[in-house]
């Protein structure tokens, strides 16, 4: 394959799959700077093991086994003390994000974006402080007065009204 | 109904622990027991791929709102995150009771189907932001302000340098007035320590005077015997 051909093959897959990377690796170091840093190491290994990969099978699935130990060896050598998911159960949640097709994370993004819009300004800016900056959520609960408990029980509250407002979004589009 | 409406208060409790940095291990084991089948596991992975897609944008807006800042365009407060200024329409969601100036920590997710709440429109740029933005990189400690005080020190030097040019002989500089053609040269250069030709101090071996090309007005090289 020429270098070219190459490169673009893998900048496509790899901008296709971004997502769900981050995502799978979230999940496994759950803070989301530490799963940027990890996926763009994973996307180092990616490219240097990139003729390993077999274009016959899934490149997310392949993309997630190297997520999978760039995370862990990234907890390790940042010794961050979080609890963990099992290992067979990461190998499960690997199965199952891979298993999503493209197309579908794509649309559920994009009705994500539309859904964010229609929360009410004072909700969109609990989501600016908590994830928009590098402050914790519990240096923000600190800031308004609040306890974290009540912070997370917000964001909780925000997520279940986006997660519904994305099903139906995209339960309208299928139609 | 969604798919998170049908599931336990439990389930759910332990997705939103999933998404926190300070999880304990017996929530994520439960979680793990509890995903036990299909449906579960792909809300599970719905549900976190939500997270993360949440904060990417976030964080994309957040770096729009840093570069607009920058530029001296402020975000209003009803900046929808949005960039490309598209109107929302379908679900309006009650406002948030859980920040400070409620009194509740609970959220109602009741939606205010009749009142749909128009985002406003991002800020056009304006004369007076323009102005300011410009004002802004010359003020005192602002990068303009630095690179010219960089560039006049520059010039100083430089200037500093052309007026007092340095030869390439130092010696021609260091010899001292024993050895001057002070009496056959200009009174000019008898200050400078110039070393007759053929004569030399003990220490030092004799500099031969070749001329300098510029600054030669009052020498007259015809007169000279050697």
């Amino acid at each position: 394959m020429a270098d070219d051909d190459r490169n673009m093959m893998f900048a496509s897959l790899f901008r296709d799959c971004y997502r769900q990377l981050l995502a799978y690796v979230h999940l496994l170091v759950r803070n989301y700077a530490d799963a940027e840093d990890v996926v763009q190491q994973t996307s180092m290994v990616l490219w240097k093991k990139f003729d390993e990969y077999d274009p016959d099978t899934s490149f997310v699935a392949w993309a997630c086994s190297v997520a999978r130990f760039e995370a862990l060896n990234f907890l390790k050598q940042r010794r961050r003390r979080r609890a963990r998911f099992s290992e067979a159960f990461q190998l499960k949640l690997a199965e199952a994000i891979s298993g999503v097709a493209v197309a579908e994370v794509n649309q559920r993004t994009a009705a994500l974006e539309d859904c964010v819009d229609k929360l009410p300004e004072s909700q969109r800016e609990l989501l600016r402080r908590c994830f928009g900056g590098s402050e914790s959520v519990a240096d923000v609960a600190r800031e308004l007065g609040r306890t974290t408990h009540s912070v997370y029980s917000s964001l909780r509250n925000i997520r279940h009204k986006l997660f519904e407002c994305v099903e139906q979004s995209t339960a309208e589009s299928d139609k | 109904m969604s798919r998170l409406d049908k599931t336990s208060p439990e389930f759910e409790s332990l997705l939103a622990a999933a998404c926190r940095e300070d999880a304990a291990i017996e929530e994520l084991q439960e979680l793990e027991r509890m995903a036990n089948d299909s449906a579960s596991m792909r809300l599970l992975v719905d549900y976190m791929q939500l997270d993360a897609d949440l904060q990417w944008l976030i964080r994309r807006q957040s770096n729009v709102d840093k570069c607009l800042a920058s530029l001296g365009i402020e975000a209003a407060s009803g900046t929808p995150l949005r960039v490309e200024g598209e109107e929302a329409d379908g679900m309006d969601f009650a406002a948030d009771p859980g920040l400070p100036a409620m009194a509740s920590d609970d959220i109602s997710l009741g939606d205010d189907l009749g009142s749909r709440a128009k985002p406003p429109a991002l800020p056009r740029p304006s004369l007076a932001g323009a102005w300011q933005a410009t004002a802004d990189l010359f003020y005192v400690g602002g990068p303009v302000f630095s690179y010219t005080v960089a560039l006049v020190f520059m010039c100083l030097l430089l200037l500093g340098f052309w007026m007092h040019k340095i030869s390439p002989n130092r010696s021609w500089y260091l010899a001292d007035g024993t050895n001057s053609t002070g009496d056959r040269l200009s009174s000019d250069y008898n200050s400078r320590g110039l070393t007759d030709p053929g004569e030399s101090s003990n220490d030092r071996p004799a500099p031969v005077f070749v001329g300098r090309v510029t600054g030669m007005a009052a020498a007259k090289w015809s007169d000279e015997p050697n």
